[in-house]
């Protein structure tokens, strides 16, 4: 026993690091998961209030840039409303959509207090949480493009898993022909990704629109992922390896919008329930 | 560790992971060069710091400055492998004649050469297991390693810099 204790006395420097890297090996596999539930994050109170007082200096920087953005966007939403305008007095008659289901996606706008782009996983922090009704697996665009999904929520903050993360599996499709792909990202530049699953025999050229697809619950249909710079394929491989030029700029993300789907609990409670028949593609 | 070591190495503490929060966690030059410079803290603890106090000091850092990265674990594991590498490498260098007692680890009282060897072998360990621990997959390795790379050199130049500002003897 006594020979035990000396053991243990005389080793307890390595048993106690091998013990350490164990409880840190354990909380990385733990919250690395993408799916996973966080528990220990920069959604934390404290550690938010400190990103969030350093962000609101580094906001002052980047002001220009807003204010420009902003008001791209106001033109594109005007435009649209312009065509919705316009569309409705043609097809007065025709088809009408379930009035809930035109209002199916409610939009919160937050502000981004941590993000980065330069990990294999990155993660952004935002300054809403679920006081503002946000909750984990909700979709979160910018004004740009595509962002990511919540993955984690305290009362008043959120953490975005965003899109540069290389477990990430986006649906999405191409926008002139519909053919649907996944965008993945490889983990080393911030401003591309790949496209994969496209089929060889639909005809896709650099300068192609990627768009989300509508095999998804957590972003609306067509809303933009980036623009196709590269098309290439293997000899052997019946999928096409597509290069996306992601429209989304990491490096400058200020403002995003958390999209609410009010029915997707009931979207996914159906599609459980039905055995999936036969995929619609061309 | 006496009363007035214990505050002045909690002050320490505070200075350099609040440096580490505030200021350069938002410093990346190309994409690939990282400041991590709050591992200053462990590198400059006392000479004699128990090995036990110290793998703790380093989870306890590695793990606040996890919470700021959102890589839960990962600096933590980074920092405890350079806190139980610390007295080997320690011992290695010994200089001729061993060292002297309550010895303070700086630039000024080690000398240049013994310093910059034992700072940049650690922060090179250290670096190493963060980005390898990051990339997590083989065809990611070749940018951890020029990450480390990159980010090492990037990380001991800051450390040498707050030496010869901060640490000199009046």
């Amino acid at each position: 026993m006594q020979r035990i204790f000396w053991f243990l006395f005389t080793y307890r420097a390595f048993i106690l690091f091998v013990l350490l890297e164990i409880f840190c090996g354990w909380l990385i596999v733990k919250n690395n998961a993408y799916q996973g539930a966080y528990f220990y994050n920069s959604s934390t109170r404290y550690t938010a209030d400190v990103l969030k007082k350093t962000q609101e200096v580094k906001d002052y920087f980047g002001l220009k840039d807003v204010n420009r953005e902003l008001a791209a966007e106001n033109a594109r939403l005007h435009q649209m409303y312009e065509q919705l305008a316009l569309s409705k007095i043609a097809q007065q008659g025709s088809y009408k959509p379930d009035s809930a289901l035109t209002q199916r996606f409610k939009f919160v706008a937050a502000k981004v207090i941590r993000s980065s782009t330069v990990s294999p996983r990155n993660t952004i922090t935002i300054d809403k949480g679920t006081l503002d009704g946000i909750k984990p697996d909700m979709g979160v665009i910018s004004p740009q493009g595509v962002v990511g999904k919540i993955t984690a929520c305290s009362e008043h903050f959120s953490v975005i898993t965003s899109i540069l993360h290389i477990d990430y599996r986006l649906s999405s499709q191409i926008k002139k022909n519909g053919s649907v792909g996944t965008v993945e990202w490889d983990g080393k530049n911030s401003q591309i990704s790949a496209m994969r699953y496209v089929p060889r025999y639909v005809e896709v050229q650099a300068g192609d629109t990627v768009v989300t697809s509508s095999y998804n619950s957590v972003f609306p249909q067509g809303v933009l992922v980036g623009v196709i710079r590269k098309v290439s394929a293997a000899p052997s491989e019946t999928a096409y390896d597509l290069t996306v030029q992601l429209a989304t700029d990491f490096n400058r993300l200020s403002y995003v919008y958390v999209i609410n789907n009010i029915y997707k609990e009931e979207q996914e409670i159906l599609e459980k329930k039905n055995v999936p028949v036969e995929s619609n593609t061309p | 560790m006496n009363g007035r070591e214990f505050f002045l190495q909690a002050i320490y503490f505070v200075i350099y992971v609040g440096l580490q929060m505030v200021f350069v966690r938002n410093l990346v030059v190309f994409d690939v060069a990282f400041c991590f410079v709050y591992v200053a803290f462990i590198l400059l603890l006392p000479l004699e710091t128990d090995t036990v106090l110290l793998l703790l000091l380093s989870l306890i850092t590695g793990l606040l400055v996890d919470s700021f990265y959102d890589t839960a674990g990962i600096h933590a594991a980074a920092c405890v492998l350079m806190g139980y590498l610390r007295p080997w490498v320690i011992r290695i260098i010994t200089p001729r004649g061993g060292y002297d007692q309550n010895l303070r680890i700086s630039l000024d009282y080690m000398g240049t050469e013994w310093f910059f060897s034992y700072s940049l072998i650690l922060i090179v360990f250290h670096h190493l297991a963060l980005f390898l621990i990051e990339a997590s997959q083989w065809s990611l390795v070749p940018l951890a390693l020029l990450k480390t790379l990159c980010s090492s050199v990037f990380t001991w130049i800051m450390l040498i810099i707050i030496q010869y500002l901060f640490y000199r003897r009046r």
